[in-house]
């Protein structure tokens, strides 16, 4: 939880702000999860802070949702040229990836 | 480098520009390098110097576990040869929310296995009315995957880079709407890379038409595939062969006659003939023994089945 909170100031996701007239607020929430590694041990304990987006309605409280995924098949092809070119394969892992979202969301307190 | 929302994996040829971008990366975002590519998106990948596989041990593990296969019987082939099911017949009946949950998280095994791709996608187009024989072929294919979850994609260090794609039909495989299964395999030097087994989406008078929409859609993703290869900088300039087993296809992708029998396939009939004449994929014949796209296409007996699967690069290798 505390990382989270860390990360959130590092990035500098949330200002406070007044509530735009006409709007409703969004309550959030921590989440708790345990992730394991692909031994199925225990990796590390994370806390996410989630707003409660469904009480928002689509084009009254949002209009636009876009997440960047790749598709199966282009991952398979870049294994598939690293083997061929002898190259290694590296991984980078982004941490509280959905706080970089720019989204106007007003919380109040969890 | 691609990204799947908060994972990235990157390559390259550059030690020093790899570590450069992956330092600017980390000072500019909050990220963990977790070294090595091992763990992406469920699927694991283990690099090693003969070359890099990929399997979802673990998460066949769990669906096995989650399902109560653990214990059972592991079997050779994921279906029994001439295999066919159909949707109005007569049995018990059983819990449809079950029968879901288990095609649901085979599903995501179709990622590094296309051995069972043939078998999920059969299995996963009924969904109503279920009766015995519809769950009897999932837990086959539970059984399949028991003996195997040490199978993977071994894509071989050095190997060629050419794209070679086979695509197949069954005509009039389905036994109630009478539509025909299209299904293509790229393979990128010895190994599976893209593959796909569909139904296609409209009746076909002849086996050469339904050859002709299977080979239209092998087309399409060659096109694409080539655009993403040029985008990843692999120099591979000449177009993409796509191998065949019906003759008659191949005539009329290079022909422009319409006789009696082909003048109604219309759009599909035109957008492979310009592909063609452009140079960008050609058609060439195979025969039926060499078509390894039969594994996505119909049941096959066992010694076939595992002849064909070595050919897609699956093999087992322990942990």
């Amino acid at each position: 939880m505390n990382s989270e909170i860390k990360s959130i100031e590092k990035n500098k996701t949330w200002t406070f702000t007044e509530l735009p007239a006409g709007t409703k607020k969004i309550r959030v929430k921590w989440v708790y999860k345990t992730k394991y590694d692909e031994n199925g041990k225990i990796d590390k304990y994370k806390a996410r802070l989630v707003a409660k987006g469904y009480s928002q309605k689509y084009g009254v409280d949002y209009t636009e949702v876009f997440a960047l995924v790749a598709r199966m098949d282009t991952v398979r092809m870049i294994i598939a040229l690293a083997a061929h070119k002898n190259w290694m394969i590296s991984q980078l892992d982004v941490k509280s990836a959905f706080s970089r979202i720019e989204a106007h969301f007003i919380g109040e307190g969890f | 480098m691609s990204i799947y929302v908060d994972d990235l994996i990157f390559t390259g040829n550059d030690e020093v520009m790899l570590s450069d971008f992956k330092n600017s990366m980390l000072r500019e975002f909050d990220m963990t390098d977790l070294g090595k590519m091992r763990f992406f998106l469920g699927i694991e990948v283990l690099q090693k110097s003969d070359g890099i596989y990929i399997c979802q041990r673990k998460y066949a593990l769990e669906v096995l576990r989650r399902f109560g296969m653990m214990e059972s019987n592991s079997v050779g082939s994921p279906i029994v040869s001439e295999f066919k099911i159909s949707r109005n017949e007569d049995g018990n009946t059983v819990d449809e929310t079950y029968y879901k949950q288990l095609v649901g998280s085979l599903k995501y095994l179709t990622a590094t296995r296309p051995d069972m791709m043939f078998v999920i996608c059969l299995i996963s187009r009924y969904m109503t009315r279920l009766i015995e024989i519809h769950l009897q072929a999932a837990k086959r294919a539970l059984q399949y995957l028991k003996g195997t979850v040490n199978y993977r994609i071994h894509y071989k260090r050095g190997g060629e880079g050419e794209l070679l794609a086979f695509t197949d039909n069954d005509y009039a495989g389905d036994m109630e709407d009478r539509k025909s299964t299209s299904s293509y395999v790229f393979l990128m030097g010895s190994s599976v890379v893209s593959w796909c087994s569909k139904k296609q989406p409209i009746v076909t008078l002849s086996t050469t038409e339904a050859e002709f929409v299977a080979a239209a859609v092998c087309a399409c993703q060659g096109v694409w595939m080539k655009r993403i290869l040029k985008e990843l900088r692999h120099s591979d300039e000449g177009c993409t062969i796509i191998m065949c087993d019906n003759s008659s296809t191949i005539k009329l992708s290079k022909n422009p006659v319409l006789h009696g029998r082909s003048k109604h396939i219309n759009v599909r009939f035109h957008f492979l003939r310009n592909l063609t004449k452009k140079g960008t994929v050609e058609l060439i014949h195979c025969g039926s023994q060499d078509q390894i796209v039969d594994i996505m296409t119909k049941p096959l007996k066992l010694e076939m089945f595992q002849k064909l699967r070595k050919l897609l690069g699956v093999c087992e290798i322990l942990p």
